[in-house]
């Protein structure tokens, strides 16, 4: 029999909640963290909102130790103060485990660019005649201005190597950046590392912003985002028919994933067991979804399979649901494909919603609110569903939370590129 | 019982060379692929060299019907995207007739490097001539539009193995690892579990990276321990060696196929090897001690006993620190001077490829495989006492036995080890 | 001004540059999804090429509109298009050929508007709009 992979803790920073019970109770309030950006002047950008983590200190986590991480950038804060409360919440804080048995896995993002240094640079070195940029001035430029700390934290290893580090963490060391679907593939990954022996604790999740100029910036060009500027707590509205984009979100989330029989050994408290993983690529386009779904089709069967589930076994699916129109489309049909008739019983909502879409961290974030949802009882709502989409005629919890005691959820992640992920987790049972 | 993996594609571009046998030649004439930088002017930088792909056009690795994608591929992408084509070439395996969902990618990937002239113009609107000064107002207002709209898809890591998926239509799993210089060969150790696992029949497994762009090296020079040796390049990266002064920075991908070995017999492949075991870890004290248990634990997952290793495939990354951290691992699991078991330290020729680099430098030992021989490091001259192990120079090695050991390490702690057995 | 000729041939150029076709498959009918393999990104480049070789601007929506209808049922009903989201096509499209269109609604053929000749069209139109607006400079 294989190993059986179980949740012992949990940890998350996000725009509605710095700890699983203030997001959790917020969700099932369904209230929206989306609000007007303030992490930057965005007056003039085509998108002026987000849902940015407020009142965020990384000294109330880790007090003095905070000054050690002076150069890091948000992702990186954010994922220590995630991680520093899922291992808390184990009880693995302080040791007692073998740390090379105690791996970490992250689907974080990059970190900030310095975008004022970096463009201030790029402007005094282009030379509009010629379309092209002094090189020589822009390298000399760059080595007196660029800051070192800075810089070096911008390389996507750092985050997991500063946790490995500072917890002590010594077991296999991942990370894996596939845009939204991040977080999501490394819980997947790491529960394979403890199946398959490899590590037999895995600290696991993600963390991102990309609310910064550059983000902002890259993600208005594909006119991914919604516009809906007048009224930010509206603007994230999956399976809406008025749905016109997505809205950035922040922060983190760490899962503590721990093989079943080590955390019996020393009596961990067991939130859940992670039984289905289910991943696959759209190969299809870029940015497009398969108009099939393709890819969201396999992934959600392969969980399942995973799982040794039946589809009618699922009792609330955490959608990816964008609040983009091919998203959620495309997620509702593959849901169709994969559910049949059950499609139309099963409940399905979207965190995204009122958190709008943290993007690498976006998973995790998700997976530990249907964690929730398994021990209480009580479905969170997708908030803004007001114009029904003929398209989108499933069950999407609209507007209010709703009670309902479930064995099992499942949690999709689709990635920018094409790379799909599902997640099943149970209520544990011996 | 679990599938085995073996090895049967390659597909390198590289310092050296693209074309497996000019590779192999220019290893047997003893070159260097480490040059002045000639992409840019590096005048104004410390270090001024780098392991560079002479005359690269993706154009002319990628079909006729594909090309519209390149338009959204910075470097590291297209190096990548060709290296795969190579690979597929080298295996003899037509995509069309693998079962697509049981055909993945799980590439190694960096940071990538925004293209200066794209952001010029919107740059030269909002800045003033001050250092950190951009007028974000105007940026809002008029720089975006000044901005190709697919500037960012350009840049995202996960975009190498996305194209790849797209290109050959590869619906199978598919993952990117983004970690730092250990990012191939992490990225193989997770193709050949989920290929154990019998998630895939066949994996695409490998990176690519390229940082000999004006703002990676201006960024390397600031926080990286690079060579200087600006006047002798080809002496410039010399791994283990007591004369090193740092790492020199290189570009590259390098592609393996990995099957399941019924998979590969069933289409008649040709064989490189075998990969018969793989371990990572932590060693957050950068002392060598995690990293000797991670090489024991993957040469004890193979069931194989050290004196079957033929030679230690090394990191090597010719900096003062990390070498020495290296060589205590190494040490630690093999005995002092390994007991003169031969390292072989690839970055010698053609520096630090990145993300791509373990995979590229474990290609060579594959190859040495195919010839009975494995080169010599380069530039080992004066043995360092600090690693105080047994690294092959000056002559060739008769390479019988039949286990290799790949060794990848990070500058952060980042370590892993894979097993390669020899296909006979 | 440029010619109705000129402006077929830098839109021609154009298509070939983004989407990597041979000139000859850029016929004035060719749809840029069916014919030409464009995908959404596509569109994008499009417009922001032709915005720099014809020294315009065009502001989102306007040559390319997207999800017009919004799953609304006025306008869609069993995966056809409405005589009235006919009308709201004529509206927001009006260099498309809605005639041959409205023959056999179906949504899912609603991309095959978007075509070279169409792209010609907004342009010249755009471009005339333009010289009228310009002050005379002699």
């Amino acid at each position: 029999m294989r190993r059986r992979v179980v949740i012992t803790g949990m940890g998350v920073v996000t725009p509605l909640g710095h700890s699983v019970d203030a997001l959790y109770r917020s969700q099932i309030e369904g209230r929206s963290g989306v609000g007007y950006i303030t992490h930057f002047d965005a007056r003039t950008f085509p998108t002026r909102i987000a849902a940015e983590v407020r009142d965020f200190e990384l000294a109330d986590y880790l007090g003095g130790d905070a000054q050690k991480f002076e150069d890091v950038g948000a992702n990186c804060r954010f994922a220590l103060a995630a991680a520093k409360q899922a291992l808390e919440d184990a009880g693995v804080l302080n040791g007692g485990v073998d740390r090379r048995r105690f791996g970490v896995y992250l689907g974080t993002g990059e970190g900030q660019q310095d975008f004022f240094a970096f463009i201030s640079l790029i402007g005094r070195c282009y030379q509009s005649e010629t379309q092209s940029v002094d090189v020589r001035r822009f390298t000399e430029l760059a080595l007196r201005e660029l800051h070192l700390g800075r810089e070096r934290e911008q390389e996507p290893h750092t985050t997991v190597a500063h946790i490995a580090e500072y917890f002590g963490l010594e077991g296999p060391n991942y990370n894996c950046l596939t845009a939204c679907a991040a977080s999501s593939q490394a819980i997947g990954e790491a529960v394979e590392l403890i199946r398959r022996g490899e590590a037999d604790l895995v600290l696991s999740g993600g963390s991102h912003s990309m609310i910064h100029p550059f983000g902002v910036t890259g993600f208005c060009l594909l006119t991914a985002l919604s516009t809906r500027n007048d009224e930010p707590t509206k603007a994230s509205r999956p399976f809406d028919a008025q749905r016109d984009g997505f809205v950035l979100g922040e922060g983190a989330g760490m899962l503590v994933l721990e093989e079943l029989e080590h955390a019996r050994r020393r009596k961990a408290h067991i939130y859940a067991e992670i039984t289905g993983y289910g991943l696959s690529a759209d190969a299809f386009r870029i940015t497009d979804s398969h108009p099939e779904g393709r890819g969201a089709v396999a992934c959600m069967a392969d969980a399942l399979r995973d799982a040794g589930l039946r589809p009618q076994d699922i009792g609330y699916i955490n959608a990816h649901g964008t609040s983009t129109q091919v998203n959620d489309k495309v997620e509702t049909l593959a849901i169709k494909k994969v559910f049949g008739e059950y499609a139309y019983q099963v409940p399905i909502s979207s965190s995204k919603s009122m958190i709008g879409h943290l993007i690498a961290a976006a998973g995790v974030v998700e997976l530990i609110i249907c964690v929730m949802s398994l021990r209480h009882g009580i479905l969170p709502p997708t908030i803004n569903y007001e114009h029904p989409d003929p398209e989108c005629d499933l069950d999407y919890i609209p507007n209010v939370a709703r009670e309902k005691r479930i064995e099992h959820a499942l949690s999709n992640s689709f990635g920018f590129g094409g790379q799909n992920v599902s997640l099943i987790v149970s209520r544990f049972r011996d | 019982m679990e599938p085995r993996v073996v090895i049967t594609g390659m597909g390198l571009l590289t310092p050296l060379g693209w074309k497996l046998e000019a590779i192999w030649q220019n290893l047997q004439a003893g070159k260097s692929g480490v040059r002045r930088i000639q992409a840019f002017d590096p005048s104004a930088l410390p270090t001024q060299i780098a392991g560079e792909i002479a005359d690269f056009d993706a154009k002319d690795f990628v079909d006729r019907k594909d090309r519209k994608a390149l338009k959204v591929m910075s470097r590291p992408i297209q190096l990548a995207v060709c290296a795969t084509n190579l690979a597929l070439q080298d295996a003899g395996l037509n995509p069309a007739q693998v079962d697509p969902t049981r055909l993945g990618v799980v590439y190694g990937a960096g940071l990538i490097a925004s293209e200066l002239e794209e952001l010029g113009p919107a740059a030269k609107l909002t800045t003033n001539g001050q250092p950190y000064f951009v007028d974000l107002e105007k940026w809002g207002r008029e720089g975006l539009a000044a901005m190709p709209p697919l500037w960012m898809l350009k840049y995202l890591p996960n975009m190498l193995a996305c194209h790849v998926s797209i290109l050959h239509n590869a619906q199978g799993p598919n993952n990117s690892i983004t970690q730092g210089d250990v990012a191939s060969l992490l990225a193989l150790g997770e193709a050949w579990r989920i290929l154990r696992r019998g998630a895939a029949d066949v994996m695409l497994t490998g990176g690519g990276d390229s940082r000999l762009n004006p703002l990676s090296m201006s960024r390397l020079c600031l926080f990286a321990p690079l060579s200087r040796r600006n006047e002798a390049p080809e002496e410039a990266s010399r791994p283990f060696d007591r004369e090193r002064d740092g790492l020199v920075p290189g570009e590259g991908a390098a592609i393996l196929v990995l099957e399941t070995l019924e998979h590969a017999q069933r289409r008649g492949a040709k064989i490189y090897g075998e990969v018969v075991g793989f371990a990572s870890g932590f060693d957050r004290r950068r002392s060598g001690a995690v990293l000797a248990q991670v090489i024991g634990q993957a040469i004890k997952n193979a069931g194989v006993h050290p004196e079957a290793i033929d030679h230690i495939n090394a990191h090597g990354y010719s900096t003062p620190k990390e070498d020495v951290w290296e060589a205590a691992g190494l040490a630690e699991v093999f005995g002092p001077n390994n007991n003169r078991l031969p390292v072989f330290a690839a970055k010698s020729y053609w520096g630090n490829l990145g993300a791509a680099g373990s995979v590229a430098e474990l290609a060579i030992s594959l190859l040495a495989w195919r010839h009975g021989l494995l080169p010599p490091t380069r530039n080992y001259r004066y043995p360092d006492p600090a690693c105080p192990i047994y690294v092959l120079a000056n002559r060739w090695h008769e390479s019988h036995k039949d286990y290799f050991l790949k060794v990848a390490i990070g500058e952060r702690g980042h370590c892993a080890a894979a097993l390669f057995r020899r296909w006979r | 001004m440029p010619s109705k000729q000129e402006i077929y041939e830098k839109v021609v150029a154009t298509l070939v540059d983004s989407l990597n076709v041979e000139p000859e498959e850029v016929r004035p009918e060719a749809t840029l999804q069916g014919d030409l393999g464009a995908e959404s990104i596509d569109f994008l480049d499009i417009v922001f090429r032709l915005e720099r070789g014809f020294g315009i601007k065009i502001p989102r929506g306007e040559l390319f509109p997207e999800s017009i209808f919004q799953g609304d049922p006025q306008y869609v009903q069993d995966g056809k298009v409405t005589p009235q989201g006919i009308e709201l096509l004529r509206q927001k499209l009006p260099f498309a050929d809605i005639d041959s269109f409205a023959k056999d609604p179906q949504l899912s053929k609603i991309s095959d508007l978007f075509t070279v000749e169409m792209i010609c069209r907004y342009l010249e139109h755009r471009l005339q709009t333009e010289e009228a607006a310009a002050p005379q400079t002699h």
